[in-house]
Formats: structure tokens, C-alpha cells, sequence
């Protein structure tokens, strides 16, 4: 019993073939081997006979079916026309447009598709290209101070004539810093700061220290400014770079350039306030001395007095505000949340001050990331790189005193690595998106033509009955 | 193929219309009657049968020898197909009223009133079980049991192989003899006592 159930499919596909072979056994169709084995199967099974004589009877019934009589004769009187084409004009037709339009559609799903993939890596391929040559452009920006000016950086450079007598020669660095300083706050004063951390020698630096005390402070009316103190300023700059180059005397001389130029130039209050505290603070001269972060909110800053002061003071003064400004200042930046210095500007900056800004942001965060201009788009504002739209923000991380380098040119927007990476990740996943809906297209304009061009096969292949 | 055929083939292909008459009349009852039971409608194996031979006087001229019975009947058993496919596409009248079509029912030459209706009634109910067959079983059995031909010429008038033709006939006796048992008070008095 349990064999039965086990063998039971292969036990009933024998008896199965065994009972088709009855069928050919009756009409003398089988091999002599099969006919053996039926014969031994009929001897051995009742059952197998009695299906046997029930087929046999069949058999016999259909036999002696009688003829049917047709109700004419089905002679021609003519020779037939000779056929038509098999095919129905109308289907022929309808099947043709049918074809027309699905091979349309297939083929513009196709070449709409390529067309998309060659723009958007063309699109790509730009893309990158300008964020290599712009990181590129900082990197090479960055470089530039820590090298000593040449004789080139001190060719004349005309700058307009709302800079006044500021036509002095300045080191390319500098110049940078100068240019970035009055994007921002067009003081002689915060200037001639900026150009102190970046002077090459101590001579220079006293000298440009000693100018900025001598120029007014950004909260003073920057408008019109002094020509008495531009010319003190031309000929300070003057004699600070016609002096003989000393190494130069900042414990870190290849890191402050970095980001001290960029707080001073963007964020720092007054210079001449910085210069105040560091004379305040004459006893003791160690930069931990500044560890104490000022108010940098510009309502708090007080108009600073001028104080006279000696030229081993502004040398010293002088090099310890780049300390000041990287150490002190630029946290104290970093960590305020609004307003933000540029915010405050005494004047909304111009798309060249823009620019200029721009420039210091990529100088100064060239070691930390790389900082490219985007187009502002959906997905540039969906990872958020636009909550600064409109003004330099700080970065929320009190930990990093790197500047937030979203600021706006026009319409472009610059971001740092990690927010590129995150637009770069949202836009590979929209792409990710995008494919298999590409896929679905082609898949189902294929299927519609497979179907369209099956259907005029069959109109067209109407089988002959002669074939 | 009879031997005066190949010669009444030539005729035909020369534009000898008597000729081919001669060939309608040998075959135009064994083209109507298969295609009356692969159909099961008489006026419809009737349409079936003119267009037969209107196709083959057509085609004669690419008849390249062999059973002219066969390729009639293939025609036949093809055009029959194509009915079949255009009714079930347009219903006009039901299976059931085929298969109980009271016209398969040919009267014996001496009945009684009581034989003649058992024989009508049964000739009716085994025209049904045709019916009731895959086309492709249906037109086998017509062809074998029902025509007397042999398996090589089936399987040359449907392009099957004797294999085929063996298979499909043995299913399809197989589902007339159960059709036929659950009617078994039609039967003859001899299968009865079976």
C-alpha cells in the first residue's frame, strides 16, 4: 500500500501509456514489441479488457456514422476570379498607423533618452570642470602668501578713485587682503590691519600697524575719507615695502596667513580696537593674553581712542593681532549666530565686493574644504545650502573656526565640500530615480511595437487554407 | 491518387474546367461530410465545401503531385478551422444547438417508429461528443473513425507526424467511449449487456 503511494505517479503513467496503446492496437498500428506488451497487459488485467471492449464499441459507433447528403453539388460553373489579397485594406490600414505611431513613439523614447544622458553628462562634465579649476584657483590662492613677494608683487596697481590716495604697491597677498577688507569695509584703517598679519617683514608690519592707528576706524564715516591720512597711508605702505624683507617674527608664519587675513578682512571689529586691547594689554604680550574674546558685535564696539604708541609696540601689537584674529576673533565669530559681519556691513556689498569676498573664502578655507560655486537650483536649496542665501553665514560648529562659505554671487551660491558631496549624493539619487523610469519607457515602447508589428504579421500572413 | 488523377491534375492546370468538375464530383460528399463533422453545422460544411474547391482550382496550378484527396481534405480541414475561429468570435449560434442538431440523424432504410428515434437520438448525442473534442482531436477522429483513413494520410492532410495522429486519436476515443458510457441506455442492445 505504502509502494503504491510511493510508485502511484509512475504506476499511472504506465497504465496511461498502456491505455493509449489500445487505441493503436485496435487499428493495427503498434510494433510488435508494444502489441506484446498489450497483449500481456489485457491477459493480466480485467480491467484493461473491459476498456478495451468500450473502446472497441466507440469505435464501432463512429464507424457507422452515417454520410451525410449535401443539399448541392458543389461543381463550378466558372472558373473562379483569382483571390484577392488575403489582407482587409481597413486592417491593413489600422495595423499600418498602429505600426507608424508605436515606432514613432519607441524611436522618440530612444533618442529622448540619449539626448537627456548626453546633456546631463555634458552638464556633469562642466560641472566638474568648474569645480576643479575653482578649487584649483584657491588652492593656488592659498599658496601665494606663504611665499615672499617677488618684484613683480610690488608693480603699481590702480585700484579706482574712490580709494583715493591708495594707489600704493602692494604684494599680490596683500593686495588680496585689501581689495577683500574694503569689499566689506572700505576703511584705510582695517586696510592697512588686514595687510599687517600678511606683511613679509616686522618693518612692514610696524609701519602698516602704525598707519592704521594714525587712519580712522570703520565706525567713523568711511564716506569721505581723510586725504591727509591717505597720504600718510600711501607713504606708510611705500616705506613698508621698499624695506629690507626679514623673516618674519609670527611663531606660526605658515599657518596665520590662512584664516587670520580672512577674519580680519570679513569679520574682525575695528583694528584699531584690536590694537587698543593688544596696547591695554602690554604686560603681557603672550597671545593667550587674547584668549579673553572681545564683543565683536560692532553696536558694542566703542569708538576706540588713539593711543600713542611706540614702534617696538606696533611691531609687537601688530603680530600678535594676527594671533588675535585667528585664535580669539575667529571662534568668537564662528560660535555667533547673527548677525553675521556682512549682515551688518555698513554698506549691503556690491557684486564685486561679492566677489572679492568670495575670493577670501576660498583662500581661507582651502585647507579644510574645498569651496565651489554651484548654480542655485531645487536640489542646491534641499540640502539646505541656501538657509545663508544673502549674506556670509557662520558655521554652527563652535569646534571649527572655519567660515560657512554660502554666500551668494547673483545667482550662484558657493559650497564646501561636504555640502557639494551632499548635493552630489541627492543628485545621484534622483538620477538612481530617474533610470529605471527610463528603463519602463523603453521597455514599454518596445512591448507596444512588438505588438503592433505581431499584429500586422498575423494580417499579413492570413494562412492560405492551400498551405 | 487514382490512376486517371495525375492526368486530370494536368487538365486542370491547362485551364480544363470539366476536368476539374470531374474531381468535385469524386470528392465534393467526402470534403462536405468532414467538414460537417469537424463543424457541425451542415450549411456551414456546405460554405465550406464551395470554397474548398474554389481554393483548390486556384492552387491547382502549384499542386505538385501526391494524394489529391489528401490536399482537398486539407483544405477542407482548414477552412473549417477558420469557421470555427470566426464563430467563436462571433456567436451567432450556440455549440449545444449544433451538437443537437437533429440533421446528423440519418434514417435507417427500415425503422420502426421506436429504433428510428433511439437511432437519431444517439447519432445526435455522438455528433455532440465530437463536438465536444479539441479541434485538433476532433478532426482526427472524423478522418480515422469516422472517414476510414489511414494514420499516414491524417497525418499528411493535418502536417503531423503518425505519432501525432496516434496520440490525439487515442485521447479522443478515450473521452467518446466515457462520453458514450454515461448514455449507455442509447446504445445498441449489444454494447448494453456489455
Amino acid at each position: 500500500m505504502r509502494t503504491d503511494n510511493v510508485l502511484g505517479p509512475f504506476r499511472h503513467t504506465s497504465d496511461d501509456r498502456r491505455r493509449e496503446l489500445l487505441s493503436p492496437y485496435i487499428d493495427g498500428e503498434l510494433t510488435d514489441g508494444e502489441a506484446r506488451e498489450v497483449e500481456q497487459h489485457l491477459a493480466s488485467s480485467e480491467d484493461a479488457r473491459q476498456e478495451l471492449t468500450d473502446l472497441l464499441m466507440a469505435v464501432s459507433l463512429l464507424n457507422n456514422l452515417p454520410t451525410l447528403e449535401a443539399s448541392r453539388s458543389f461543381k463550378l460553373e466558372a472558373v473562379p476570379e483569382p483571390e484577392k489579397s488575403p489582407p482587409r485594406w481597413s486592417s491593413l490600414w489600422a495595423t499600418g498607423l498602429a505600426t507608424s505611431m508605436a515606432t514613432m513613439l519607441l524611436v522618440s523614447l530612444v533618442v529622448g533618452d540619449i539626448l537627456d544622458v548626453l546633456i546631463q553628462t555634458r552638464e556633469m562634465a562642466v560641472q566638474s570642470i568648474e569645480r576643479f579649476e575653482q578649487a584649483e584657483s584657491a588652492a593656488a590662492t592659498a599658496l601665494v602668501p606663504a611665499s615672499a613677494p617677488t618684484p613683480a608683487d610690488h608693480e603699481p596697481r590702480s585700484d579706482g578713485g574712490t580709494e583715493g590716495g591708495r594707489a600704493a604697491s602692494v604684494s599680490e597677498p596683500a593686495a588680496r587682503q585689501i581689495e577683500a577688507a574694503n569689499s566689506v569695509a572700505p576703511t584705510p584703517a582695517q586696510e592697512l590691519t588686514d595687510v599687517a598679519p600678511q606683511a613679509a617683514t616686522s618693518q612692514q608690519a610696524e609701519l602698516v600697524a602704525a598707519a592704521a592707528q594714525i587712519l580712522p576706524s570703520p565706525q567713523e564715516d568711511t564716506t569721505q575719507p581723510d586725504p591727509a591720512s591717505g597720504e600718510q597711508v600711501a607713504d606708510l605702505q611705500a616705506r613698508a615695502l621698499a624695506a629690507p624683507i626679514d623673516p618674519p617674527k609670527s611663531p606660526k608664519p605658515e599657518t596665520t596667513p590662512r584664516l587670520a587675513p580672512v577674519v580680519a578682512a570679513v569679520a574682525i571689529p575695528p583694528a584699531s580696537a584690536a590694537v587698543q586691547k593688544s596696547s591695554q594689554s602690554e604686560s603681557a604680550r603672550e597671545p593667550q593674553a587674547f584668549t579673553a574674546a572681545p564683543d565683536t558685535d560692532q553696536e558694542d564696539v566703542e569708538e576706540p581712542p588713539v593711543v600713542e604708541t611706540t614702534e617696538d609696540e606696533v611691531a609687537d601689537t601688530t603680530s600678535v593681532a594676527a594671533e588675535f584674529a585667528q585664535q580669539t576673533v575667529a571662534p568668537e565669530l564662528a560660535s555667533a549666530p547673527a548677525p553675521s559681519p556682512l549682515k551688518t556691513s555698513p554698506s549691503p556689498p556690491s557684486v564685486g565686493t561679492s566677489q572679492a569676498v568670495d575670493e577670501v573664502v576660498e583662500a581661507s578655507t582651502v585647507d579644510d574644504q574645498s569651496v565651489a560655486s554651484v548654480p542655485v537650483t531645487d536640489d542646491v536649496q534641499a540640502v539646505g545650502a541656501l538657509e545663508t542665501m544673502g549674506d556670509a553665514g557662520i558655521d554652527d560648529d563652535t569646534s571649527s573656526p572655519k567660515l560657512v562659505a554660502s554666500v551668494v554671487i547673483g545667482d550662484r551660491v558657493d559650497l564646501q565640500t561636504d555640502e557639494i558631496m551632499t548635493l552630489d549624493r541627492a543628485r545621484k539619487s534622483d538620477n538612481a530615480i530617474e533610470l529605471p523610469l527610463r528603463q519602463i519607457q523603453v521597455v514599454a515602447g518596445t512591448i507596444v511595437f512588438l505588438l503592433a508589428a505581431t499584429t500586422v504579421v498575423i494580417f499579413r500572413r492570413r494562412r492560405s487554407p492551400v498551405d | 491518387m487514382q490512376p486517371d488523377e495525375p492526368q486530370l491534375v494536368e487538365r486542370i492546370q491547362q485551364g480544363n474546367l470539366s476536368a476539374f468538375n470531374s474531381i468535385v464530383e469524386r470528392y465534393q460528399s467526402l470534403v462536405y461530410n468532414v467538414s460537417a463533422r469537424i463543424l457541425g453545422d451542415q450549411f456551414a460544411a456546405e460554405d465550406v465545401a464551395q470554397e474548398t474547391f474554389i481554393s483548390a482550382h486556384r492552387a491547382i496550378g502549384g499542386f505538385r503531385g501526391g494524394s489529391l484527396r489528401a490536399w482537398l481534405l486539407r483544405i477542407a480541414s482548414n477552412l473549417s478551422y477558420d469557421t470555427i475561429r470566426s464563430k467563436k468570435r462571433r456567436p451567432d449560434a450556440s455549440l449545444e444547438e449544433s451538437m443537437e442538431n437533429p440533421n446528423f440523424a440519418v434514417p435507417s432504410k427500415d425503422p420502426g417508429p421506436e429504433q428510428l428515434a433511439i437511432q437519431n437520438e444517439l447519432q445526435g448525442k455522438i455528433q455532440g461528443v465530437i463536438m465536444g473534442l479539441p479541434t485538433d482531436q476532433r478532426a482526427v477522429l472524423v478522418l480515422i473513425d469516422v472517414q476510414g483513413m489511414s494514420y499516414d494520410e491524417t497525418a499528411e492532410i493535418i502536417g503531423k507526424s503518425i505519432g501525432t495522429v496516434r496520440s490525439r486519436l487515442s485521447r479522443a476515443r478515450a473521452r467518446v467511449r466515457d462520453a458514450l458510457m454515461q448514455h449507455r441506455e442509447l446504445l445498441p442492445e449489444r454494447f448494453r449487456q456489455v
